[in-house]
């Protein structure tokens, strides 16, 4: 059978291409364009779409409720109108954590010593001016003005990345060269806590060494004073109300008190009488307003004192300038008559017929009257105005005025009484450079030193390792009184704030105790175990 | 100066490990003062981009005085090498997170895989092709073995007129001729076999008139035979571009996408 041979062999059906030069790189040019157009298209539907797609990296699963929703972080548009506007935002959920660089440059001054609080750098100029004096403090002005909180908290990273996690390396951007590790070179304990106050006085030495042992004829265990710790203690271990411990012993020195306020006879009155006879002034000659220039005696501070007139009034003290106020308050009804006027100490006059010669006198409650704990920090907010407008000798003037009127305040007594019976336990007394201070209240925990410190934790750990501790594992008492440090030698505040302190208390908790555990082959040591970069606004 | 080839690519490794090393530390001093290493890795990695990007462009512009397409090639393969570290940098040595992120590293390491492939390839594929011999342009293989057909079509019309011309026939039709109409580049070794037994068989069969017409077809199958080989080996040299530049394309759109979206929504 012949075979049909001219389709065969024509060559129109080859299987070769004729894979020109130009041709090639056309295809190649086609590919090229059309892996383009993929991605726009597909980059274009999933914008459209809101999908994930889109999104730079995952945001950690705390933000997630975020991701879609850019703007709500980043400030989206053109690049001049960024700036901190991210940080802002972050702020706006977590407003209880303070966005400045360690959130502690007011509260740290305010718990710190005198020379911190003098120096508080509220700005980022004045904390890199402020780090850069301290030792080894090298803080570069760009790193501190662009610190926001992404500056370490990267996220888009995954919904498991770390996101508040602080390395030692992040710590030592600012501090640097002053040590290597936690156990190679950190400074002691002593020197910081030395600058902590603490709520009162306390001396530990004479009160548990002597003192209790005299009467208990035993040395009492810690817990009498302080509550036991607990899981949720940091360090300081709460103390037992003041009533049920001190008052034992210092009942007299919190004891109702007379406050003599006025004395209008004779020469012109002192301390805090002297104040009351000017408000008495100022609210006599009221309606119109008191001419205050008519009462610039003595000079300057009664200026001041004048334009304060109105605060010490607040409360019951406005009805002072009625004239027969005096005399319900002589006869002795008027305490009586209307309590909630009144509702702290017992008033008293004296001579209230003869407006000449007539004495104020205020009867405390005791210990925590409130009237006299409202009276101080009236002063001390009077003071702090005056001492901006004051100098010379109208400044040491005012100093030695306001000493006085602290003394006599916190006297409770005629102004011969040369003793403070608040400051006995409390820091009250006036600073000649900083003027008034009364701090009462508990001074806030500086959550910058004491993270995550747990007694119960510590002292369970140990047990698991087969160790015993108790409170004098770590806080031995001292054996001989410390001397002060020599950079506060020549700090009057410090020293006044401190004079007890110095004498005699707890050891501090040496360095070496917790490197025992804390060091490069055993516990973690890094900057933030124990260090807290923010703190809360309201100081928690 | 003409420096030798070994010292050369050892030059430029170096001066491309000194450039890494330099990206790294750099990082490593702005990370210890809390500065952001994001940016401008970004940028350098997006103008990198740009730079091996645009080697494609210059191919097709030879006719500019831009330096010699072999420099152009060494910036690309060594600024490539670099950009596979920088784009480490550039993430915080940490795996990408979300979806547009690993498109993107993803495309990243296409690109660059792609790249080396093709760039073992061209140092490997060439010294096949001088084994292979017989030296043949890419482009003209197709004429070539079109040639070859009607070469091998003209000898077997010359012996249609003789008795044992119809066995020459079939066998061309039935087993020359699929064999000369596309590329057979599979089984070489086997091909070669088989090629020698079907020839063997049709010239027991055609006799001894036709000998020099089957040992005709034989020398036009095997040279055939070469065509393909080197049309594989010379296809993958060209081919290995057509995934490489398309998944080019691709990293650089979805790398200038990133760069607006980090613009407009910058921190």
């Amino acid at each position: 059978m012949a075979r049909k041979l001219d389709n065969p062999f024509s060559h129109k059906n080859s299987g070769y291409e004729r894979p020109l030069k130009s041709r090639l790189r056309r295809v190649r040019g086609r590919l090229a364009l059309a892996g383009f157009t993929a991605m726009v298209l597909l980059l274009g539907a999933a914008y459209r779409q809101g999908t994930g797609l889109v999104t730079e990296g995952q945001l950690h699963s705390k933000h997630a409720f975020l991701s879609k929703d850019c703007a709500a972080c980043h400030a989206a548009g053109p690049a001049a109108v960024h700036g901190d506007v991210m940080t802002a935002n972050c702020m706006r959920c977590h407003r209880d954590m303070n966005a400045e660089p360690h959130g502690s440059l007011a509260l740290t001054a305010e718990v710190t010593t005198g020379r911190a609080r003098a120096a508080a750098p509220e700005t980022r100029a004045g904390f890199i001016a402020w780090a850069n004096q301290l030792p080894g403090g090298r803080v570069h002005p760009a790193t501190a003005a662009g610190i926001g909180c992404s500056t370490c908290h990267r996220d888009h990273r995954g919904q498991d990345a770390e996101l508040i996690g602080m390395t030692e390396a992040a710590c030592q951007a600012c501090h640097r060269s002053t040590f290597a590790a936690f156990d190679r070179g950190h400074p002691d304990f002593a020197d910081l806590a030395a600058q902590q106050r603490r709520q009162i006085k306390f001396d530990h030495a004479s009160h548990y060494g002597e003192l209790f042992a005299k009467k208990t004829k035993e040395r009492p265990a810690c817990t009498v004073c302080h509550e036991a710790p607990t899981s949720a203690e940091v360090v300081t271990p709460r103390l037992k109300r003041s009533e049920t411990i001190c008052m034992g012993c210092h009942s007299d020195a919190v004891a109702p008190a007379d406050l003599l306020l006025l004395t209008s006879k004779g020469d012109e009155p002192t301390g805090f009488a002297q104040v009351a006879a000017l408000l008495t002034k100022v609210v006599k000659s009221a309606a119109p307003a008191p001419d205050m220039a008519a009462l610039a005696k003595p000079g300057a501070l009664a200026k001041v004192l004048g334009a304060a007139a109105p605060a010490l009034l607040a409360d019951g003290d406005r009805q002072i300038g009625d004239g027969d106020l005096l005399k319900r308050l002589a006869a002795g009804t008027e305490n009586k008559a209307d309590p909630s006027t009144f509702p702290n100490g017992r008033w008293t006059v004296a001579n209230a017929e003869n407006e000449d010669y007539v004495q104020l006198t205020y009867r405390t409650t005791g210990h925590r009257d409130a009237r006299v704990v409202a009276w101080l920090a009236w002063l001390r907010g009077v003071d702090q105005t005056a001492r901006g407008t004051l100098a010379g000798a109208d400044r040491v003037a005012w100093t030695k005025a306001t000493q006085a009127l602290v003394l006599d305040l916190t006297a409770m007594t005629a102004p011969t009484v040369k003793e403070s019976r608040c400051g006995l336990c409390h820091y009250v007394g006036v600073d000649p450079a900083t003027g008034v201070f009364a701090d009462f209240a508990k001074p806030p925990v500086d959550r910058h030193f004491t993270r995550t410190y747990s007694h119960f934790v510590h002292a369970s750990q140990a047990e698991k390792q087969g160790a015993s501790i108790d409170c004098l594992t770590c806080h031995a008492a001292l054996a001989a009184p410390p001397a002060a440090p020599a950079d506060h030698a020549k700090d009057p505040r410090w020293i006044a704030l401190h004079r007890e302190r110095l004498g005699q208390d707890w050891q501090t908790i040496g360095i070496t105790t917790c490197q025992s555990c804390h060091n490069a082959h055993a516990v973690r040591q890094d900057c933030a175990t124990c260090h807290q970069y923010h703190q809360s606004v309201s100081g928690r | 100066m003409i420096v030798a080839f070994w010292p050369r690519r050892l030059l430029a490794l170096s001066l491309a490990a000194v450039a890494v090393a330099g990206a790294v530390a750099f990082a490593r001093m702005r990370a210890a003062q809390l500065e952001d290493n994001a940016f401008w890795s970004g940028w350098t990695l997006l103008a990198i981009f740009v730079v091996l990007a645009v080697y494609n462009l210059r191919k097709r512009v030879s006719n500019l005085p831009l330096g010699t397409s072999a420099t152009w090639l060494q910036w690309h393969i060594y600024l490539g090498l670099i950009a596979i570290a920088l784009i480490h940098v550039h993430i915080g040595w940490h795996l990408p997170s979300g979806s547009f992120s690993w498109l993107l590293y993803g495309l990243f390491w296409a690109v660059s895989l792609t790249g080396v492939l093709g760039l073992i390839l061209t140092r490997t594929l060439p010294h096949l092709l001088t084994a292979v011999g017989n030296e043949v342009i890419f482009e003209r293989i197709g004429e070539r073995v079109v040639d070859l057909h009607d070469e091998a079509a003209g000898i077997v019309q010359g012996v249609l007129g003789r008795p044992e011309g119809q066995v020459l026939a079939g066998f061309f039709i039935d087993r020359l001729d699929p064999f000369l109409r596309r590329p057979r580049w599979a089984w070489q070794e086997s091909r070669e076999r088989w090629l020698t037994s079907q020839c063997a068989n049709v010239a027991r069969l055609a006799g001894p008139d036709l000998a020099d017409a089957v040992a005709d077809l034989e020398e036009i199958a095997h040279e055939k035979l070469l065509l393909d080989r080197h049309y594989f080996l010379q296809g993958i040299l060209k081919g290995w571009l057509f995934v490489h530049i398309p998944l080019a394309t691709m990293a650089l759109t979805a790398a200038v996408y990133h760069t607006g979206m980090v613009l407009w929504f910058r921190p």
